[in-house]
């Protein structure tokens, strides 16, 4: 039935999305089965309008979605607002990092000092809290009047289950030919990193004579190498053994951790990943070595940022994963309804 | 006189606590959510889908509940139990639910 998998596809947009499938599963139970009995008893498929009637019966999706949020918590903002607010929150703190940020990069490329760019981000909190503090006075005031005047009740009883969206088609499920792509990248990436080590020009272009690899660098090629290598070996897998679900999270959180204390290390290297060329120590070379060495240390420690962040957050899914699946006996081929959602 | 929303709210309230003890005594058996809804509605305890399905999940998370998925006429199914702490708070609750009866009774008689 072509309005239930429309109903049940914009319930599932606003769910949360560890627990999506398995509450998407149970309301489509439901749903049809209440669509069955009513067949039975009519002995007759059920026209559009009957099915509609089950529909609005069961309830608005923006209010059947909210009531499964937030179920072990009474709060200042209702389950129904709560993520209007918390998209709210998100979008707000994005923009004040990326404002910093900005400002922050103006500063230091006008001549500033580097370190400003961690004070800089030290100091958000401070100027994100007050404005934390209106959005949620704003969402709590708005929240108690609606409540009171009965606002969101009134709109959701005049929704029209026809009106819902129609589905769109499939998206693909991620075909070998990806991961083959991925895995021919990284071996092309390998293959660079060992024909450049032999080639600085392929490092750093005409800069290469008047820049060489320093002892830094020399000191994490081979483990750079090695990662790189794992990388690969870990693709093939996946590649080969696509029914290991787990697999794929599990490795990337592994290699991400060891990627975190390669980049650790790094950093705790001094600062030649260059060198100027040969024995001739011209100021001007010498300069362009510390902007680069400069910019070296600050690229890795960005990104020592990120997979740390990526670290948590695949760790979160996989534990969710783990959690909604310990046994194995949530059902793997749902209903074809939710191939769409 | 109170206005007649104010009813409706009360009663709302009275039946709020009253529906986890009726889940909870109909989960001796196992159901999966629709028939367990239908249960409870022959039994004149009615629930809309909208407060049950999200209760069960709060009262699994409470360890309250036990779920498993499995096939049933072709479709998978959420079945829901009593787990053995739910069956030491439905004791409980019972209990506390026989003694405010008791009292309301003899409450109602005295008046």
């Amino acid at each position: 039935m072509e309005l239930f998998d429309r109903y049940l596809k914009c319930v599932g947009a606003l769910l949360p999305s560890a627990h999506k499938a398995d509450i998407l599963e149970e309301l489509s139970d439901d749903i049809h089965s209440q669509a069955e009995e009513k067949e039975a008893e009519l002995g007759r498929p059920l026209f559009i309008e009957e099915q509609s009637a089950i529909l609005k019966a069961e309830g608005h999706p923006l209010q059947v979605a909210m009531r499964y949020r937030n179920l072990n918590q009474r709060q200042l903002i209702s389950p129904l607002l709560f993520p209007a607010y918390w998209f709210a929150l998100k979008v707000i703190f994005v923009i004040v990092c990326v404002s910093q940020f900005v400002v922050s990069t103006i500063v230091v490329l006008s001549g500033g000092d580097a370190h400003q760019i961690v004070d800089t981000f030290l100091n958000i909190p401070r100027g994100f809290i007050p404005v934390f503090a209106w959005v949620t006075i704003a969402f709590a005031v708005f929240d108690y009047l609606q409540a009171k005047m009965g606002w969101i009740e009134q709109w959701s009883s005049k929704w029209n289950p026809a009106d819902l969206p129609a589905i769109r088609a499939d998206r693909p499920a991620p075909k070998p030919l990806h991961k083959i792509f991925q895995i021919v990248m990284s071996v092309g990436f390998l293959l660079y990193l060992l024909v450049a080590h032999h080639v600085p020009y392929l490092f750093f272009g005409p800069a290469a004579s008047m820049v060489d690899a320093g002892p830094s660098w020399h000191r994490v090629y081979w483990p750079l190498v090695a990662f790189v290598t794992a990388g690969i070996v870990i693709q093939s897998v996946g590649l080969l053994r696509p029914v290991w679900r787990w697999f794929a999270p599990a490795s990337e959180i592994a290699m991400n951790i060891v990627g975190l204390v390669l980049l650790r290390l790094a950093l705790k290297l001094p600062p030649d990943w260059v060198i100027p060329h040969g024995a001739v120590e011209m100021p001007k070379y010498v300069a362009m070595a510390t902007v680069v060495n400069q910019s070296v240390f600050w690229s890795i420690f960005g990104l020592s940022i990120g997979l740390a962040i990526a670290i948590l957050v695949d760790g979160w899914k996989l534990f969710v994963k783990i959690r909604m699946d310990p046994a194995g006996n949530r059902p793997t081929a749902a209903r074809p309804t939710f191939k769409m959602l | 006189m109170a206005p007649v929303e104010n009813i409706d709210s009360l009663r709302l309230e009275l039946r709020r606590g009253c529906l986890i003890l009726a889940v909870l005594a109909q989960l001796r058996a196992e159901h999966y959510g629709y028939t367990l809804r239908k249960s409870l509605a022959d039994q004149g305890m009615a629930m809309d889908e909208g407060t049950l399905y999200p209760l069960l999940r709060r009262l699994e998370t409470q360890g309250l509940l036990e779920s498993e998925w499995r096939e049933e006429n072709k479709r998978n199914k959420r079945f829901y139990r009593l787990s053995p702490r739910g069956k030491d708070v439905l004791e409980q609750l019972l209990e506390e639910w026989n003694n405010i009866n008791a009292s309301l009774n003899q409450i109602l008689q005295e008046a």
